[in-house]
């Protein structure tokens, strides 16, 4: 009973007066608290000496550093990329693992660079006349003029002519962002046509606009939360327990590629979750506090 | 607010970089650390005011501090200090030496007794006596909701009464 009453604290607001108080505990109890608060007014706590210099300063430009191994990792990609093309026969398939990223040329000198955990795959005999590449996961593409180059997902058909855009398919979710030309997205049985700095989702299946020329993998606009999750996981090959998530959560911005933990203090903080290592490779989400 | 704009964020920075620094004291206990903690928050966000949605930013700042002091500041034992304003001068009763003494007493009984105090509690109770900051302000500020905040109050108060009683013994 004992925890649940809060008198004192509408005592110290001022919205219970003395007498009341008085009343309730009795006189020596009174005096007890009353002393507590007494002192307390005595006190100065201690004062902040920053200051606002730094507004005259030229801002950090933010230079993104990748570390060495994502760029081993991308060089030795493509290597292994250009060795299974001129190896292998007619159907394509191109995998960007866990924590790897890797930028892909396409027979027409288009360029994919797919995200970590993503895949692409094409036929590449008749690649020329008939563009078409399947993905899961997220990529952006810069395609070459010429004929129609279409990327199907399970969730959607992408369709362009000659452009710059960034897929996004993961689980159930599908976005796509372009970023020059037009693109023309099929989504369940609607079409969109979107203009540069023009967004679509599977989940609003409205055309909206997105600021900000950024397309690095971890970059998000208007995303669910899980979705960038589920990117987490597969660029740093880590689990995440999201049951707390909600559907509604969505999220924009940019997360670290080289830092598991400022990635998800990023990805977190707005939603007032932390998150906690139950092993090496197992975390889990709970709100703060 | 528009973080990107000097004078908006010039004017949110006088506003509440005491009130952060202060909640860095009283959770954390170490001046020189919150000092810092909080001028680099405030730098953090001037730096990357385009990424930042100016109706959360006041809880945005308090949750970046605490991240960052949790970062930093290792879990060692909190010790309080707050400097005092002599006692009346012109009140005779209150310059006897007992008096004086008693009362530095039971100053370093209250600092004690608050640094024994869970943090979060702590902090409530700290920024509501010696900020005056409202209850509805805290909430906001921490992301709680106001009906915590009373709670806390409520038994950061009984506390410090027991707590004061247990040295007296």
């Amino acid at each position: 009973m004992e925890e649940q009453e809060t008198y004192l604290s509408d005592w110290l607001d001022g919205s219970m007066n003395d007498q009341a108080l008085k009343a309730l505990v009795g006189e020596a109890e009174f005096r007890e608290y009353q002393s507590i608060t007494d002192e307390l007014n005595r006190w100065k706590a201690p004062v902040f000496q920053g200051d606002l210099t730094f507004l005259e300063q030229p801002k950090n430009k933010e230079i993104p550093v990748r570390a060495l191994w994502v760029r081993w990792s991308v060089a030795a990609s493509v290597l292994l990329a250009i060795g299974l093309f001129v190896f292998q026969g007619f159907s394509k398939q191109v995998i960007a693992t866990t924590g790897e990223e890797l930028v892909y040329v396409l027979p027409d000198q288009s360029t994919a660079t797919l995200s970590p955990g993503s895949e692409l795959s094409f036929s590449s005999w008749g690649f020329a006349w008939k563009r078409t590449i399947s993905l899961r996961g997220q990529a952006f593409f810069k395609v070459a003029k010429g004929a129609t180059f279409t990327v199907e997902s399970d969730q959607g058909f992408t369709q362009v002519l000659g452009t710059e855009f960034t897929v996004h398919s993961r689980g159930n979710y599908y976005q796509v962002r372009c970023f020059e030309g037009s693109v023309e997205v099929k989504i369940d049985q609607n079409k969109f046509v979107l203009a540069p700095y023009q967004w679509v989702d599977n989940l609003n299946q409205a055309v909206e606009r997105f600021e900000g020329a950024e397309n690095s993998p971890l970059s998000y606009w208007s995303v669910p939360l899980s979705v960038v999750l589920a990117d987490i996981e597969a660029v740093y090959g880590v689990e995440i327990d999201r049951t707390v998530v909600q559907p509604s959560w969505i999220f924009t911005g940019k997360l670290d590629h080289d830092n598991l933990n400022q990635a998800l203090n990023q990805a977190l903080w707005p939603f007032n979750l932390e998150y906690k290592f139950v092993s090496e490779h197992k975390i889990l989400l709970q709100p703060t506090q | 607010m528009n973080p990107c704009d000097a004078q908006h964020f010039s004017v949110f920075y006088e506003k509440n970089a005491q009130s952060l620094f202060r909640y860095l004291y009283y959770t954390f206990g170490k001046e020189a650390e919150a000092q810092d903690i909080a001028q680099n928050v405030f730098v953090k966000i001037w730096e990357q005011c385009h990424k930042i949605d100016g109706t959360k930013i006041k809880t945005l700042i308090y949750t970046m501090a605490r991240n960052e002091a949790l970062n930093i500041i290792k879990h060692e034992k909190v010790v309080l200090e707050f400097s005092a304003t002599s006692p009346d001068r012109n009140n005779q009763e209150y310059q006897t030496p007992e008096f004086l003494i008693e009362q530095d007493e039971f100053k370093s009984k209250l600092e004690k007794a608050l640094s024994s105090l869970k943090p979060e509690e702590r902090q409530v109770f700290l920024m509501n006596r010696m900020d005056g900051m409202k209850y509805q302000e805290i909430a906001d500020n921490l992301g709680l909701s106001v009906k915590a905040v009373e709670k806390r109050m409520h038994h950061v108060l009984v506390a410090l009464r027991a707590q004061i009683k247990g040295f007296n013994r």
